[in-house]
């Protein structure tokens, strides 16, 4: 009988090869680290520290006393620095929806927005649009201050095990002056593990 | 025969069905289409060949994901589809970072049936290639910033690979990649790598000593500014392939058995050399492609490296599995009789010659060779063609780049592949 145990044995780990996929839904705001990587929760996180440093900033005060109004931003370059292609548009876009919603901060629509946009333009002069709702080029409202920034990374890894540091660095420069009127740091630093085996 | 000697004989009988029939479920379940797609590629038909990949890397069996997702990543890459090559060997690396982990079953299955039950893993060579491809793909859309991305992963796993399996190429082309990325203390970085990549070499190409001067010459510029420069990077050939060296043997009266490995065998290329012409308005300029990576070289050496342990797998496997036969038969021969046992010795024979194969995966849509050359060129619009020649110097074949305009500063990257 002891054979034929062993043989079930085997059997077992020849059946157990072939495994199956399961889903699991959960809330946008939940942690969820796989792969160690860059993820949701890290631009989350970082567009956190960032809006209210931006907001706690004395710099568009400085501005609206100086001008009367509030400052026009537009997004310039994010630089990726890391081991990773990072979308940096994920947290810019909550910072830029964060910074407009709170009325200190006016934002422009960025480089790559401005091209679909004075295309339609173009459209509306074409001749098709009903003239009183065409938009005329020659408005577009200049931005003040360009955001711009840099994530970096450095990863020290060993078999099976890497450490990761993330450090975002913002910046808010002045259009004519190239001066930084805002620079804001958030880092994050993880532990990454495999287990070299598993069931 | 007592009631409990019929019931063990039932028993071994059946598990051994079960067993062999579990045993071969999963490849007899899936078809692995690797064969066309690599004919495909080889035939340049790479649209074709994506077409029939799809998107489910089943089609590959259930152990070669990994595999379908570098050839995906591969086809995308040859057809000039930066996004799904992207994609595809983003896939390919997150499965690398999840292979580390080994499964348990999976190794116990490399010893009760053969190596080719445990998922694909790849070699170092490959493990590195992903990003070669990926830092290719990135700079042949002009995107340098992302194209440092995958050169700073390339430095990350050379640094983990073993000194003797490294690609001079990745630091080669890590460094070019910085030498014309524009960040600060570009030339300073690439120069690091250039420096990495000539310590590899056992002979420098000349390509690399220029590159080399060049960014230790600062005071010349990081770039020839009211020049535009293309790097033309070819691939040739095909990567040998795996085949199996098998030698069957019998244990005893009533079991055979068998070894097999691998080992590499040649494709024939009709690619002696290449060379790439240049032209504008009747001007024509033509140089020489130099081969700057020899991956059918590194592979033999790397299979090589392996291949004690392989060996010494593949011999003690055999022993296993005859001891468990053993260990099944002689109560069977007692409680069942000879015929029995003589029976379930000729049946785990046949179970031994059939599931003792080599592991011959690898990435056969990979080519042989990697060669570059460079030209800094005026502003303009010129027509480029890469020319593929036999042993005798007759042109084999010729791919067409026509109509790249280029203005001063510009930094371009041409990708071709060879037929054959």
């Amino acid at each position: 009988m002891k054979t034929s145990m062993l043989v079930c044995v085997c059997m077992l780990f020849v059946l157990t090869g072939c495994a199956t996929t399961k889903v699991t839904r959960t809330d946008v705001n939940a942690i969820t680290d796989l792969s160690g990587q860059w993820n949701d929760t890290d631009a989350r996180l970082t567009a956190e520290a960032m809006i209210a440093d931006c907001l706690n900033g004395n710099w568009t005060n400085e501005f609206n006393k100086e001008k009367g109004r509030t400052p026009t931003v537009i997004v310039g370059k994010i630089k990726n620095r890391t081991y990773e292609h990072i979308s940096s548009d994920i947290f810019t876009s909550v910072l830029e929806r964060a910074l407009t919603n709170s009325g200190k901060v006016t934002f422009v629509a960025d480089k790559e927005n401005r091209e679909d946009i004075r295309d339609e333009r173009a459209d509306q002069q074409a001749g098709n649009t009903e003239p009183a709702t065409i938009s005329e080029k020659g408005h577009e409202t200049g931005a003040d201050f360009m955001l711009q920034g840099a994530i970096e990374a450095i990863k020290d890894e060993v078999k099976g095990k890497y450490a990761m540091f993330y450090q975002i660095t913002l910046e808010m420069v002045d259009m004519k002056t190239n001066q930084k009127k805002w620079i804001s740091q958030k880092e994050i630093k993880k532990i990454v593990e495999h287990p070299s085996v598993s069931m | 025969m007592n009631i409990q000697a019929s019931v063990c004989k039932l028993l071994c009988y059946l598990s051994l069905v079960i067993f062999l029939a579990a045993a071969t479920s999963c490849a007899a379940a899936s078809k692995n289409i690797q064969p066309q797609i690599n004919s495909l590629v080889a035939a340049n038909h790479y649209d074709r060949a994506l077409t029939l990949l799809g998107d489910d890397p089943s089609v590959y069996g259930p152990h070669n994901h990994l595999l379908f997702w570098l050839d995906k990543g591969l086809a995308a890459h040859l057809a000039g589809r930066t996004k799904p090559s992207v994609a595809a060997f983003e896939q390919a690396e997150k499965l690398y970072e999840a292979l580390y982990t080994k499964s348990i079953s999976q190794m116990a299955n490399t010893w009760i049936v053969n190596d080719t039950k445990e998922d694909y893993r790849g070699d170092e060579q490959e493990y590195v290639m992903v990003n070669v491809f990926q830092a290719l793909n990135f700079a042949e859309a002009g995107n340098f910033e992302e194209a440092l991305v995958e050169a700073r992963r390339m430095d990350q796993k050379l640094k983990n690979i073993g000194a003797r399996y490294q690609n001079p190429f990745a630091y080669f082309l890590s460094g070019l990649l910085w030498q014309v990325s524009g960040e600060p203390n570009a030339n300073e970085d690439a120069s690091i790598d250039y420096q990495k990549a000539a310590a590899i070499y056992e002979s420098t190409p000349k390509v690399l000593k220029d590159l080399m001067q060049e960014a230790k010459d600062v005071s010349r510029g990081l770039r020839h500014l009211d020049k535009a420069r293309v790097y033309v990077v070819e691939y040739t050939g095909f990567i040998p392939v795996k085949v199996a060296d098998a030698l069957a043997f019998p244990l005893d009266r009533t079991h055979l058995t068998k070894i097999s490995f691998p080992r590499y065998q040649d494709r024939f290329s009709e690619v002696a050399s290449s060379q790439v012409k240049i032209s504008r308005g009747g001007v024509a300029y033509v140089q020489p492609t130099e081969v700057v990576c020899d991956l059918g070289k590194l592979a033999r050496k790397i299979l090589e490296g392996h291949k004690a342990a392989i060996v010494t797998k593949a011999s003690i496997r055999p022993l296993l599995k005859y001891g468990v036969e053993k260990a099944i038969e002689i109560p069977l021969r007692d409680k069942a009789g000879d015929l029995a046992a003589d029976l379930f010795g000729i049946a785990g024979s046949i179970y031994n010659l059939a599931t003792e194969e080599a592991d011959l995966r690898t990435w056969q849509s990979l080519p042989e060779m990697i060669r570059i050359v460079y030209f800094d060129l005026d502003p303009g619009v010129y027509d480029i063609a890469v020319e593929d020649m036999a042993e005798d110097n007759s042109v084999t074949d010729r791919k067409n780049f026509q109509s790249l305009e280029l203005r001063a500063g510009d930094v371009k990257f041409i990708v071709s592949r060879s037929r054959f």
